[in-house]
This record gives structure tokens, sequence and C-alpha cells, in this order.
């Protein structure tokens, strides 16, 4: 462990490209896990736009079917395997989850430096499929689709299987660390419920991803030696495909959302000047979440031909999701109650996604209602639905804390006016893209089609004109972040959002070895006890 | 008002239909109703409680009553609509009536092919008599990938898997063309994989099953469309001369149970299963929709999806009693067609 001179900071010391590639800290790590998530972020976002572009009317406009079919599953892969899993953990968790707990680093560095390799060579191979055949069968990978296509399809499945280790090796990394490494007097119960979401998040990708790599591994052994696991016409099943593929899937929903929940848990209490409210219900209610988690996925089947009893435990087991998701957003609400309340950036993107995230969750109800399920499965109002989870949950929950440890991380800090500006704008722009595909769902268009009937046109045609909102307020976003990279002004003194969580003790930006002190943990998380405004 | 709620979801064309509507507005309602539970505190909360000069946020950390409050009521409501959405279920997909019309939805790359009683097909227009119940047994070619049939005028939505029979049902009384899409992806043509349930009156329906030209219904939905996809429809051998679809639908069923006892016989089953009882193998005799009893101690209905199972992966559910004896797998070496006339012959031994 490198210490920085004074006037250093683990930016700037050591020196050289050479420094960043092979280092062991957690922060510089954490920092290449953000580049490569936001530069996928922009690509697996420039399918989208072009997705959204010829739907825009009906018919063929700027593409083939089979063009648009690569499209979407580009964008979809993209999304799921290197944005909105990583985003959280890999990114921002990588850069404060050990600072929270006052460590000098997660518990294995080197095996978190070799994650983050995994991640880019899982990501280089996804990528080079576009010029290697292209792969068209949907981020699902269904059978027999996935085995008979003509497409790569089996290239696309090895980045899977490899980015899948490079997400259990960092939530192995992350639950070690918090076992291990947490302040003198940082019991369990004050671990800032951040901590706990990664702690929670970390169990479900050791637990589940596993069974995507065996299920990959079930497809290549089915291809070589011809043996009848999914394809039917070796006498497999291709429903058990999908069971295999959902047991992984569906708790991935939660690997996704959960950490967004736990910045939400950080920013509210900071900016209402206030405790949170029910801590021990907030970090029971996570751990409900990952637990019910693994138990539902044949919620995603209900058309699929499994035996109606089936069904109906798993939409019963489903309506269980929706108790400990509750709590939180009531908690959230009564946070702020008789608070005093700061609304700054990070903030404004909190409360944009309490609003769409019930928008989300409770359209979530909806489709785990057997019957309900059964029309509106597989339509755009299933593709609003996890479109509310992922971007309004995750993306925005992923916003809210680049701006909140953005100072932390950078030492700078960005335009606050233009950080509203491209919030608002997002968030317009979302509820526009997102909203008529409940619409034109509930009337019956089916998702994943490259063409659809004239009916539907409205839907698409506000859906399209609110990406390219999405879209600007983004790249509003990249201008402000790129300028106050390089030109903004540094940030005086520590902590400027007056929180009380112990990675705010380190300098902005810390130093290599993170914090000058040893960091002891006299108080609460979020004891905002009594202050003034 | 309510009006315009209509607007934003298909017409209702079966009591099924109108029955999930009622459930899925509930939904809604209840839905807008917690939206607003949240939202308007919150809304009351960011300006009431705005930071200003000299506020002092009151530091309150829990309130166990709330607390017990929005997790056990949330429960209640949740466990009445499960409850709700799973009788909608039943008449939705589970209630098939015995007497109902059956139809064989064959599904493939991109098209629907459907088989009649009475043995003839049509593709992708599936013509039935209204107010009767019609129960589709929906499959997709065995060397296809998915697909699924969906009638959003129905509320009714069915996977078509290669090698199984799914089981979807309607009794649609509005005269007129439904809209079927293919909701499962399954590759260039998915989104031109459409079809129509044609939904006809008495008079036009005893045409049709002459073979007569008619003239068809209106769309109901969808706004008049056309679809790209040409539709056909082809006449078996006879269906002109002995006229209506029911006695057809005899000959046409003695035809595959003909068909399939050859089958049996040409492809060896009889060496080893008898009509007579059990032999080296189980015997068929009664078997079609009886309970059976399985060497792991389980006891499975034998359906169709059991029969077809059995003759391509036999060791997947082995028969109590015959633990021992190995019977080849035939995965591939059946046409469907073929799988048809066998599973018809089994049944025709009740």
């Amino acid at each position: 462990m490198h210490h920085s001179p004074a006037g250093e900071n683990y930016m700037s010391y050591p020196k050289g490209f050479s420094t960043w590639i092979v280092t062991l800290d957690h922060k510089r790590i954490g920092l290449m896990y953000l580049a490569s998530v936001l530069f996928f972020f922009l690509v697996g976002g420039i399918f989208a736009l072009l997705i959204r572009l010829e739907l825009f009317a009906p018919g063929g406009q700027y593409m083939t079917a089979q063009q648009y079919n690569e499209f979407f599953t580009y964008h979809g892969t993209i999304m799921v395997f290197l944005v909105i899993i990583p985003m959280i953990p890999a990114a921002l968790g990588n850069f404060v989850l050990p600072m929270m707990l006052g460590a000098k680093d997660v518990a294995f560095p080197r095996i978190n430096l070799f994650s983050y390799y995994l991640y880019c060579a899982g990501a280089i191979i996804a990528v080079s499929t576009m010029f290697f055949g292209g792969v068209d069968t949907g981020w699902t990978f269904y059978t027999p689709y996935s085995t008979t296509t003509a497409t790569n399809s089996a290239l696309m499945l090895c980045a899977a299987f490899i980015i899948g280790f490079s997400s259990i090796f960092t939530g192995l990394n992350f639950m070690a660390t918090v076992h291990r490494l947490r302040a003198p007097g940082q019991g369990w119960m004050k671990l800032p419920l951040f901590v706990w979401a990664i702690y929670a998040t970390s169990i479900i990708q050791v637990l589940a991803t596993p069974v995507l790599g065996l299920t990959l591994a079930l497809i290549a052994i089915e291809k070589t030696f011809g043996f009848g696991i999914f394809d039917p016409a070796l006498g497999g099943d291709p429903v058990l495909f999908q069971h295999f593929f959902w047991f992984y899937s569906h708790p991935a929903v939660y690997i996704m959302v959960l950490p967004a929940m736990g910045v939400i848990n950080e920013i509210i209490p900071t900016f209402s000047r206030k405790p949170i409210f029910g801590y021990k219900a907030m970090a029971g209610a996570i751990f409900g979440i990952a637990l019910v988690a693994f138990v539902v996925w044949g919620h995603h089947m209900f058309t699929s031909g499994q035996t109606d009893f089936v069904n109906m435990l798993f939409s019963l087991i489903t309506m269980f999701v929706a108790v400990p998701t509750g709590i939180k957003v009531f908690s959230w609400v009564a946070t702020m109650y008789k608070g005093s309340l700061h609304f700054e950036t990070p903030m404004l993107w909190a409360q944009a996604f309490l609003l769409v995230f019930v928008i989300g969750g409770l359209t979530g109800v909806i489709l785990a209602t057997l019957a309900a399920d059964i029309h509106l499965h597989d339509t755009y109002f299933v593709v609003a639905h996890f479109h509310y989870v992922m971007v309004g949950g995750t993306l925005m929950g992923f916003m809210a804390g680049l701006h909140y440890w953005f100072p932390l991380m950078f030492g700078k800090m960005y335009n606050e006016f233009w950080g509203k500006v491209a919030c608002v704008i997002v968030f317009i722009g979302f509820n526009l893209t997102f909203f008529p595909q409940f619409i034109a769902g509930q009337k019956g268009m089916p998702r994943r089609y490259f063409d659809y009937i004239p009916e539907f046109r409205i839907y698409n045609e506000l859906s399209t004109i609110g990406s390219a909102l999405i879209g600007f307020g983004f790249v509003i976003a990249l201008f402000y972040f790129v300028y106050a990279l390089v030109w903004g002004k540094k940030i005086v003194g520590k902590n400027p959002w007056r929180a009380l969580t112990p990675e705010w003790e380190a300098d902005c930006p810390p130093a290599t070895e993170n914090f000058h002190h040893d960091v002891v943990v006299t108080h609460g998380p979020y004891d905002y006890v009594g202050e003034r405004a | 008002m309510l009006e315009m709620l209509k607007d934003l979801l298909p017409t209702a064309a079966t009591e099924a239909a109108r029955q999930w509507d009622h459930l899925f507005w509930f939904l809604i309602a209840v839905s807008v109703v917690f939206f607003l539970i949240v939202m308007v505190p919150l809304v009351v909360f960011v300006f009431k409680y705005r930071s200003r000069a000299g506020r002092r946020p009151t530091p309150i950390a829990h309130n166990d009553t709330l607390e017990i409050l929005w997790t056990a009521i949330p429960t209640v409501i949740l466990m009445g609509i499960f409850a709700w959405g799973w009788i909608v279920y039943k008449d939705l997909m589970m209630s098939a009536p015995s007497n109902s019309m059956e139809i064989k939805v064959m599904a493939q790359k991109w098209n629907w092919t459907f088989q009649y009683p009475d043995g003839r097909t049509t593709s992708n227009e599936l013509f039935v008599p209204a107010n009767t119940p019609v129960k589709l047994l929906i499959t997709s070619k065995s060397s296809d990938v998915l697909h699924s049939f969906f009638v959003p005028n129905f509320r009714i939505k069915k996977d078509a898997v290669p090698g199984m029979y799914n089981v979807a049902w309607f009794n649609s009384n509005i005269v007129g063309q439904h809209i079927v899409f293919c909701a499962e992806y399954c590759g260039a043509g998915h989104s031109q994989m459409k079809a129509k349930v044609v939904v006809l009156d008495p008079e036009r329906w005893e045409l049709w099953q002459w073979g007569k030209e008619i003239k068809l219904p209106e769309w109901v939905g969808f706004g008049g469309m056309e679809l790209a996809a040409s539709s056909s429809t082809t006449a078996s051998a006879g269906t002109e001369t002995t006229g209506i679809m029911a006695q057809n639908s005899q000959i046409h069923a003695d035809l595959m149970i003909k068909q399939g006892e050859k089958v049996f016989r040409s492809k060896g089953c009889i060496a080893c299963h008898s009509a007579a009882g059990d032999s080296v193998g189980p015997s068929h005799q009664g078997l079609f929709e009886s309970k059976v009893l399985l060497a792991d101690g389980r006891q499975v209905v034998a359906d169709e999806n059991y029969i077809r199972e059995s003759i391509e992966n036999p060791m997947a559910k082995i028969r109590k009693g015959f633990e021992n004896r190995v019977m080849p797998p035939y995965p591939g070496q059946l046409s469907d067609e073929e799988f048809d006339a066998l599973v018809a012959y089994i049944k025709s031994n009740r």
C-alpha cells in the first residue's frame, strides 16, 4: 500500500498510465469501471436510439428486420451485462464501500483487479460478435432459437459466461470486505444502508450467477456432444432452459435494483438532515427482497406451458416482493417528514427515482397477477415496466449516486444549475418514452416487433420523441461533467454535503491510503440530531 | 370518461375477457390509490419541509404502529389481488368445456396452420362459429423455434413449443375478425407472423363448412387492417360430398386412429406394447386421461404431453412395475403427423 505524499491524492500518485493498469487501489479500479460502464452506456444508448428511430413509424424505414433484431439484442445484452449490473456495485461500490467501512481497500485487491479484467475480456468478446456474425437472440437467449440461429450466439454466450465470473468475484470480495474490514465501533447496525444493499447484492451475485454459467455450459455440451438438454429435436426440453435462465436472471433484476435502493438510502437522510426512518426495517427489507428473489423466477413463464398449479404458486410468492419494497418506499417518504430538505442535484435525482420507481413497482404487482399477465406478457407493457424499474430505478439511482459522490471522487464540483436541468430533461424524456408503452402494451402490441400495425403509431411516436429527450439530457450531463473535471473549481475542505457516513472523513479527492487517520465509528450513519437547517 | 378507458384496451370479445377487464381496471385503481398515498405526502413534504433559515428537523427515527400498518395492510391487499388473479385465470385458461371444438394450432416460421376436427386445414385464418367453445392444442413444428399464440381481443396467450401441446380456449360471442399476434420472439419474420380468428354467425359458419365463398365479417378493433400474409383454405378430400363438420370429424378421427395403428405396427411399438394388457411394456388400454403411478411414487395424468414424452423420451417418466425394462428413445424418428396419429390411436383405446 502506497501512501501519497502531502499535496498528492490517489489519482495523481503514483503517476503514469502503467500504474493504473496494474493498480490494486479500489478507488482507481472503481474509476476504471466507471469509465467502462459509461462508455458502454453510450454504446447501448445509441442502439436504443436506433431502435426508437426505426419504430417512429410502422413498416421498415432505415434498417431490415434482421438488423433491427440484432440492434435490440445488443441494446439488451450491453445494457444488462455491461452497464446496469456493474454500474452501481462495481463502479460506485468499489469506490465508496471500503471507505464507508473506514478501510484502506477491499479484502482481496488482486481479485478486484482480476474481476475488472474479466469484465473487460467479456466486454471485448461481446462487442467482437458485431464483427463475427452478429447476434439476434435477444438478451434472453431462449432455446431453440439461440442454438439454431445463423448468427454468432455461441460467442455472445461465452462473453456472458466470463462477465458472470467478474460479477461473482466482485460479490465475494465485497462480502469478505464487509465481514472483515469494518472500522472499530462499526457494528452491523451502524453500517450505512448502502453497505447493506451491496452486501445483499453480493450474496445474490455469488449464489445465482453460477447457475447462468452452468446453463451456458449445458448449451455448449448440447452443441458439442449432441446430448438432448434443451433442444426438442434431440429429446430435450426448451422450457427447462427458461427455468435455468430465469433462476439467474430474476435475482439479477435485484442485483440491478438493490444497489440503487442503497444509494437512495444514503441521499434522502443526508439531504433531509434527519435519521433514516426505520433503519432496521430498511435493512430487513433489503434482505427480504434478496431472499424472495430466488423463488419467483417462474413468473416469467406464465404462458410457457408450465402447469397451472406452478403458475399459481409463482404468482402467490411474487406478491411478497411488493411488501418489503413498499416498506422501503414508505420509509423514504417518512424520512422526509419534518426534515429540512435540501434539493441539490443528488436529491433531485432521488426524487425522480422515487416517482418512477413507484410506478415500476405498482405495474410489477399488475404483472404478478396471474390472469393479468396472460394478456400483458411479452407486450410493451412489460417493456415499460422493466424500464421503469431498471432505467427509472437503477439508472436514476446511479445518477443520484454519481452526483452525490462526484466531489469525493474527483475533488471538484459540477455546475449545480446544469445538473438540475439535465435531471429534469431526463425525467420528462423518460416518462414520455416509457409511459405510452404501457398503453401500447395493454392494447396488445407485442415486444421485439420490427413492424407494428397503424393502431399503435401514436404511442411509438411519443416514445421516440421521449427517447431523443433522454439522449439530450445525458449529453448535457456529459458536458458539465467533463467541464467540471477539466475546468471545475477545486473543493475547499471536506464533506460538502455534511454527511455522517465515514467515507466523507477523507479528503476530496482521498489520499491513496483513503484516510490520514484510523477511522473509529462512534455514531450511527444517519444520526442527524437536532441540528439547524 | 369510461368510454375513454374502454379505448385503452382492445375490445373484449369473450366473457372471460370481460372478467379480465374488471380485474385489470381494479388493479389500475389500486395502483393509482397507492401512487397517491406515496406521492401526495411526498409533494406536501417537498414544499412544507424545504430547508429555510432557523428550521430545525425533528429526528423521528421510527414508529412501530406505522411500520406494522404499512407492512400488514399491503400484504392483505396483495393476497386479495392474487386470489382474484387466480380466479380469472381459471376462467381464462383452464375452463375449456369437454364439448369444445378442438383445433390444432401449428406454428412455424412464420405462419400459423389451423387443423379442424374434420382434418381440413387453413393457414393464418381460423374460422370458428360464434358462441361455441373452442379448445386450442397449440404446438410448434418439431424442428422450429418457440412462438406464442396471442389474441388481444380474447386476452389469451400461450406459447407454441416444439414437441409439446399447450392448451388455450375461448368462446366468443362477437362476430368479426380478431387479430392474432406471435408474442414470442422468433426471428426476422416475428412481427409479420400475424393471423386472425374469424368468428362467424351460424349462417356463414354453415356456408363456410361446405366450402362456399363467404363475405368476411368486419374487423373487431385494430382499424380494419389488412394482413400481409396471404391466407388459403384447403379442404381435405371428401369435404364437399359428406357435408357438415361434425360428420367429417368422425370420419377424420377414424382415419387418424387407423393411421396411428399403422404407425404402431410399422414402427415396432407392437413388439412390446399391447391393448390387451401389460406385456414387456405397459398397455395403452384405458391409458388416456387415466392416473398413472410412476416408479418414483408420483402420480401423473396421462394426457397428450405425457404420451408424446413417453414415446420420445421413455426414461423421463417410468411406470411403476417397469423399472427394469428399457425402451429405446424415439427422438426425431417420428414426424409430427405420425405422433399425432399415434396419440389419436392411443386415445381411442379408452
